[in-house]
């Protein structure tokens, strides 16, 4: 079920995240966003209403991040693609790159006794 | 195919996402309600094998799934930084700007250096309310068309005055710019409410 129970802290920290969490999800082909958001749903933390998530695609389409195509599909309407553009390969990548520091800092303040 | 979009449930739901999202950007609005259209139709096709349920089930779960209209308007409001959601800001910064809005009038009773102190303030006024983030566009017209209004109505007063008395005592020209402090004061009181409700909004 979305998220909706476990409440503020799961909803502040998926919103830095989520976005990365989409790209990465790209990163191997296109996928169109019905697809896109049920892949986002099979992990309980970041599930969340599913109509949130076209916000955040929309946003990623205009800044370049992402592109979109339709393609004709064998049952219903034609899918719009979410494609991976150069900029987004290389926001993923940084992101990428700085998350194992980011993860480790923050395993350093909740560790009792790390923090003397 | 696109009768799936005008089911009733449907169009109550684009509707009251649309209703909730019209200080954004035209473009923004329409490809977020395409995009909505679009899951709806697409999941409505893949979910139509499953031969159990109504259509009015497939549709119900459909938009169970999509969330409540209010959220997904919200992180659409979310992404807009600039012109769609407005940001509060601390109750002083706004008191001084709703101060500075008022006191041009009064101050222009200050023998001597009044005019140009109630320039000041208004100037200052208008600058703080333009650049604030936290009143939209048509607030930040309303107020300031308002707080403008005595250019207009200071010198009708007046007229109006001397061709009733026949010539202006210092107590009619208090009286005048009491009357002309009205539409000032009206638009100072619509910020300020406007600003403490979207701050209350945010501390929720």
């Amino acid at each position: 079920m979305p998220g909706e129970a476990d409440g503020r802290v799961a909803s502040q920290l998926r919103k830095g995240v989520l976005e990365y969490c989409v790209l990465a999800l790209l990163r191997d082909g296109p996928r169109y966003g019905v697809e896109l958001l049920a892949e986002l749903a099979r992990v309980e933390v970041m599930a969340t209403s599913q109509g949130t998530i076209y916000p955040l695609l929309s946003r990623l389409r205009r800044t370049g991040l992402a592109d979109t195509y339709l393609q004709e599909s064998e049952s219903g309407p034609p899918r719009r693609y979410y494609t991976l553009t150069d900029a987004g390969r290389a926001a993923l990548a940084e992101f990428t790159a700085h998350w194992p520091a980011f993860r480790a800092a923050v395993d350093h303040f909740l560790t009792p006794g790390e923090t003397a | 195919m696109n009768d799936t979009l005008t089911h009733p449930l449907v169009r109550a739901f684009l509707s009251a996402v649309e209703q909730r999202v019209v200080a954004l950007p035209e473009q923004q609005r329409r490809e977020l309600l395409a995009d909505l259209s679009e899951h709806i139709e697409v999941s409505l096709a893949e979910a139509g094998t499953d031969p159990s349920g109504s259509e009015e089930d497939a549709v119900r779960r459909v938009l169970g799934l999509l969330g409540a209209p209010a959220d997904i308007a919200a992180a659409a409001l979310a992404e807009e930084p600039g012109d769609g959601a407005p940001v509060p800001a601390s109750g002083g910064h706004t008191a001084l700007t709703l101060a500075l809005a008022v006191a041009p009038l009064p101050v222009l009773l200050v023998p001597g250096v009044g005019p140009v102190l109630a320039l000041a303030a208004m100037v200052t006024a208008l600058v703080r309310l333009w650049r604030s983030a936290q009143w939209t566009r048509p607030e930040k017209r309303r107020a300031t068309l308002l707080l403008l209004s005595p250019l207009l109505t200071v010198p009708l007063l007046v007229l109006l005055g001397a061709v009733a008395t026949g010539g202006l005592s210092a107590a009619a020209i208090l009286a005048v710019v009491a009357l002309a402090l009205g539409l000032p004061v009206v638009a100072t009181v619509l910020l300020g409410r406007s600003a403490a409700r979207l701050r209350r909004a945010h501390a929720l």
